[in-house]
């Protein structure tokens, strides 16, 4: 059995070769091969290959559930790898393959060559890359292609299914009134189990479905969506499949008390006095005895609680219950804490003045880094949702309307979203603002819109949601 | 007629991998992973199934209740359901399970482990399923039964679809006609600089360490029950679940050894019953329930095990929670084979108040004298009145160690039925059974219990008995009889006309003479001081100088 010593370097020596490939792989891309810079990423990249293989003979690096693995050993993803990891998937995944396996004694000339046909490959001639590789003289590059279903259901569960089930189990459990019997354990682990591995096929697909948005059913959609919102920021900042596991569950969980506090304060469609405050601040309480009354201690169950009781406590403790012998916030409440605001502040209320739109609901939580939120989850937020996030309505130049309906990709800037146009000359299409032509963006926003006051507006095309696919 | 057709052999590879499965199964539930016939099965298992992915690709299963099917034939069932791998699946919402071309042996391994493993899983709440689902084997997938299911299948899956479209379209159409139009309204909203918005190292920094180091759930969530604990408004379930909660969490505490999470659930408990916020039932449910002699034995081990700073700690969380798990320490006094753990818990026991008496009756008819002994010196100081009664019965006991304690207890608890008792000591068959009770009898016996002396001291082997018990013996006939015992006393310090005194009565009953405060006693004292024997001088001295200073003290 290796020591700790042993397999972090073997996991630091994991994480230099996946980084080397992405680099080489997208270097490819963009320079021929006799440049200087695709040698010297090209040498780099051969090292690691060297250096890996020692162990074993050869090196294999595969893909799965949107994480990366040399040989057996899947290899962590950080917030500062989070790019190069999510190209390289993206890559497989356009590919088809699951892995690559690079023989031993591969020379750098080979290897040069296999990145060149690997980059380079137009997407309809995939299904051709053995040979074209074996064209191109690389015999020591192999691929594993994704064995496709022969009538596999593994993947029914879809977006909206994953959605929907949490949506109908949210619905359940109100009716529970927070009653949680063992079967009703399962089913919310399930669902969020489904939720966090649709987040890991496609991060931005549920994303979408957070902003439908429905005040009748608030509390139903807001544990979906801040189960969604928190596992999508648990997945940038690189948490492992099992800790997204907990915290998605954390996050449908984390209201579970509002179902002890009086219906009158709960549902009433206007501003609370400070006796009604009182009330709805036992929530959090209310929520971690409702969690404990149920459920036995694993490590999910017992971090639902601990989010359940902190994600109104504030980054600096200043806010409630009051706490005597806490002195931090744990990354799950931070995580939590900001993506049960950001969905509050964009659920339309009838009683506000003005429904802050999604771009201010992010500068809302800006405003509040350091002291109620960590500044740099909140940062990390915005990376995932954008300045402009999904439901914004936002005039463009070119005299078009549009609204969000994805985040920037990775890498672009965080103001140039995907928009589908709702006022223009090509409605329902969508258009990238970060599209330019001969070094000019083609299109961007002017200025955000609040039409009717309804703050964010849904970014999903009611025509997608006519089956489950 | 030609052979077995492709798809049958195709069928019987299945059906052999699948039983190659369960004897895996069967051997790692009976025999640790590194046993030759957990290896063995769980090779033969890894054999079957390789050989059938590498003729015929991926291998997917349909999971019933008490088979397995692999393209609409039965390739697996048990007759024992509860040994069944299917079953075992089935009951954890597996409905399909496939495995892919590529998979490696630790996979298939991790598969089997989750199977073998599954029945622990349900105790703690978790599934086969996530456990599966946390694995992430790359070459095996499976599906759960439909979310829906459980709520109403189909039914409900179309109804909520349905909502949501009709909730999208009626939020769109709730924007009025050309509000959506281009151009600003009312002015800039607010929103986020991008630029103040780049990750500096210091943010990738934190944010890696924190998703590194991630913090432990069991402290956090110890934490947050410690907190609950000090809020009041629970329900009456909701207290019992928190009680309940940290009970657990104590336990795990305490097996896990870890001195500060213990230190802040007792600091915080006591604080909270201090502060009159809980009451001190509460404390006991939590820690004292949980609290086994096993637990308490390892807890006050470590004393002896740990640096000094850290041994201090321990003791101090030792006497904070004592109130709480005084019947684990009385068990333990009465269980541990370990000395130094009996007197630890012996010493807890006797601290702050004792322990209450009814605890007790129970040890005093144990059969091993410590446990009788410890459960007296407990005892003593509980002014209980059935305690006379068991120190009465227990003066006939085998042990002389224990008789000791009870003599030292009468002698502790004082008044005339202890004195009656006392006198009852004097005829000991140990001698220092007999000392203990003369000194205790001359503490609280009065002239009604000279007779009992006196028939020691006029026996004729009294001078044979040990110098501390004949000492014992005659300070308490003095004190006991006062002047009238000076003329036995004045005797006894004077050489024999025929055969020797031995000296210790000698000199014993010259400082008797010393105890009585009267002329005669003084001459006696005087006379013995001019012995010429220069023992007897200097005891005679000293006892006549102690007559001084009491008379000077009595006199002013």
């Amino acid at each position: 059995m290796s020591t700790e010593l042993e397999q972090s370097s073997a996991a630091r020596q994991g994480q230099a070769l996946v980084l080397a490939l992405a680099s080489a792989l997208r270097t490819a891309v963009y320079y021929s091969p006799g440049n200087a810079v695709m040698r010297q990423v090209c040498a780099a990249l051969q090292k690691e290959i060297v250096e890996q293989s020692r162990a074993e003979g050869l090196t294999r690096v595969g893909v799965h559930s949107h994480s990366v693995y040399v040989n057996r050993a899947r290899v962590s993803t950080t917030i500062s790898t989070y790019g190069r990891f999510s190209s390289l998937i993206g890559q497989f995944n356009s590919w088809g393959i699951s892995s690559l396996l690079f023989m031993a004694g591969i020379s750098e000339e080979e290897l040069l060559r296999a990145l060149v046909v690997l980059a380079n490959v137009p997407p309809a001639q995939v299904a051709d890359l053995p040979r074209k590789l074996y064209a191109a003289g690389v015999e020591k590059v192999e691929l594993d292609y994704n064995v496709p279903g022969k009538g596999t259901r593994s993947t029914s569960v879809t977006p909206i299914v994953a959605y929907t089930a949490a949506m109908q189990l949210g619905s359940e459990l109100g009716q529970a009134a927070g009653s949680f019997e063992a079967g009703m354990v399962r089913r919310v682990r399930h669902v969020t189990q489904a939720v966090v591995d649709q987040i890991l096929r496609d991060p931005v697909a549920l994303l979408a479905l957070t902003t439908v948005k429905d005040l009748d059913r608030y509390l139903i959609l807001h544990s979906t969506n801040v189960a969604v919102l928190s596992t999508l920021l648990g997945q940038r900042m690189g948490l492992d499949k099992t800790r997204l596991g907990e915290l998605c569950l954390a996050g449908f969980l984390h209201d579970a008390g509002k179902l002890g506090v009086d219906p009158g304060v709960l549902h009433k469609p206007g501003f609370l006095d400070a006796r009604e405050w009182e009330e709805m601040r036992r929530h959090p309480v209310l929520a971690a005895y409702a969690l404990l009354s149920n459920q036995r201690l694993n490590v999910s169950n017992m971090r639902a609680v601990v989010v359940a009781f902190e994600h109104h406590l504030n980054y600096d403790l200043s806010g409630y219950p009051r706490v005597e012998i806490k002195n931090k916030l744990t990354l799950f409440g931070g995580i939590v804490a900001i993506a049960d605001l950001f969905d509050a502040l964009t659920t339309a209320r009838v009683y506000r003045g003005v429904n802050p739109t999604p771009p201010e609901a992010i500068a809302n939580l800006v405003k509040r880094s350091g002291t109620h939120f960590d500044s740099t989850l909140v940062k990390l937020f915005v990376e995932v949702m954008g300045i402009y996030p999904s439901g914004t309505v936002l005039a463009l130049t070119g005299r078009e309307a549009g609204v969000v309906c994805r985040p920037p990709a990775l890498g672009s800037p965080l103001d140039r979203p995907m928009v589908r146009v709702v006022v223009g000359k090509e409605p329902g299409h969508v258009v990238d603002l970060n599209e330019r032509v001969n070094g000019q963006y083609v299109r961007s926003a002017v200025a955000v819109l609040n039409p009717s006051n309804r703050g964010q507006i849904p970014a999903v095309d009611p025509a997608t949601l006519s089956s489950f696919q | 007629m030609s052979g077995p057709s492709a798809a049958s052999t195709e069928v019987e590879s299945a059906r052999k991998a699948c039983g190659r499965l369960h004897q895996a199964y069967s051997s790692s539930r009976l025999y640790p992973s590194d046993h030759p016939t957990a290896r063995n099965t769980l090779g033969e298992f890894v054999d079957a199934l390789e050989s059938h992915l590498d003729v015929y690709g991926f291998m997917m299963l349909r999971v019933e209740e008490d088979r397995l099917v692999f393209e609409d034939e039965e390739v697996y069932s048990h007759e024992e359901v509860r040994s069944s791998v299917a079953f075992l699946m089935f009951r954890d919402g597996i409905r399909f399970v496939t495995f892919y071309p590529g998979i490696e042996a630790g996979e298939i391994e991790s598969f089997v482990d989750c199977l073998a493993h599954a029945d622990e899983l349900a105790a703690v709440e978790h599934d086969l399923s996530t456990a599966l689902w946390e694995r992430d084997l790359q070459h095996v997938e499976y599906e759960v039964v439909d979310p829906f299911l459980g709520g109403g299948g189909e039914r409900l899956r179309d109804q909520a679809l349905n909502e949501l479209r009709e909730t999208v379209i009626r939020r769109l159409s709730e924007l009025s006609p050309g509000s959506g139009g281009a151009g600003p309204q009312g002015g800039q909203p607010e929103q986020a600089d991008p630029e103040s918005m780049t990750l500096t190292p210091a943010d990738i920094r934190r944010g890696e360490q924190a998703v590194a180091d991630p913090s432990d759930a069991l402290e956090d969530f110890t934490v947050v029950l410690l907190e609950i604990a000090g809020i009041s408004g629970g329900s009456p379930k909701g207290e019992e679940a928190l009680a309940r909660a940290l009970a657990l969490v104590t336990e795990r505490i305490l097996d896990s050894g870890d001195v500060d999470a213990l230190d802040l659930v007792v600091s915080r408990l006591r604080s909270l019953e201090a502060q009159g916020r809980r009451l001190p039932e509460f404390a006991r449910d939590v820690v004292g329930e949980g609290m086994t002699s096993a637990r308490l034995t390892r807890l006050i081990a470590s004393i002896g095990q740990v640096p000094p700073v850290e041994a201090a700690r321990v003791e101090r969380v030792l006497r904070e929670m004592r109130d709480w798990v005084l019947p684990t320490l009385l068990e333990l006094l009465a269980e541990s084979a370990d000395k130094a753990v009996r007197k630890t818990a012996l010493d807890l026991l006797d601290a702050e108040g004792g322990v209450p008496a009814r605890h007790l009756w129970p040890l005093m008819a144990d059969p091993r004298w410590y446990v009788v002994r410890n459960a007296v010196q407990l005892a003593t100081g509980s002014g209980a009145p059935e305690l006379a009664g068991h120190l009465e019965r227990l003066l006939r006991h085998p042990d002389a160690r224990v008789r000791r304690e009870v003599i030292r207890s009468l002698d502790a608890v004082g008044g005339a039925r202890s004195a009656a008792l006392l006198a009852r000591g004097l005829s000991d068959e140990d001698p220092s059974v007999r000392t203990l009770a003369a000194h205790g009898l001359r503490r609280h016996g009065n002239r009604a219990h000279i007779a009992a002396v006196q028939v020691h001291i006029d026996s004729r082997e009294f001078e044979t008995r040990p110098a501390e018990e004949i000492a014992a013996f005659l300070q308490a006939y003095a004190t006991l009889g006062g002047e009238a015992t000076v003329e036995v006393l004045g005797k006894l310090w004077k050489r024999r006309v025929f055969g020797t005194r031995p000296l210790p009565v000698r000199l014993a009953a010259i400082q008797a003479l010393g105890e009585v405060a009267s002329p005669s006693a003084r001459e006696a004292l005087v006379d013995a001081a001019r012995s010429g024997e220069v023992p007897l001088q200097r005891v005679a001295a000293r006892a006549l100088a102690d007559i001084q200073a009491r008379m000077r003290g009595a006199g002013g």
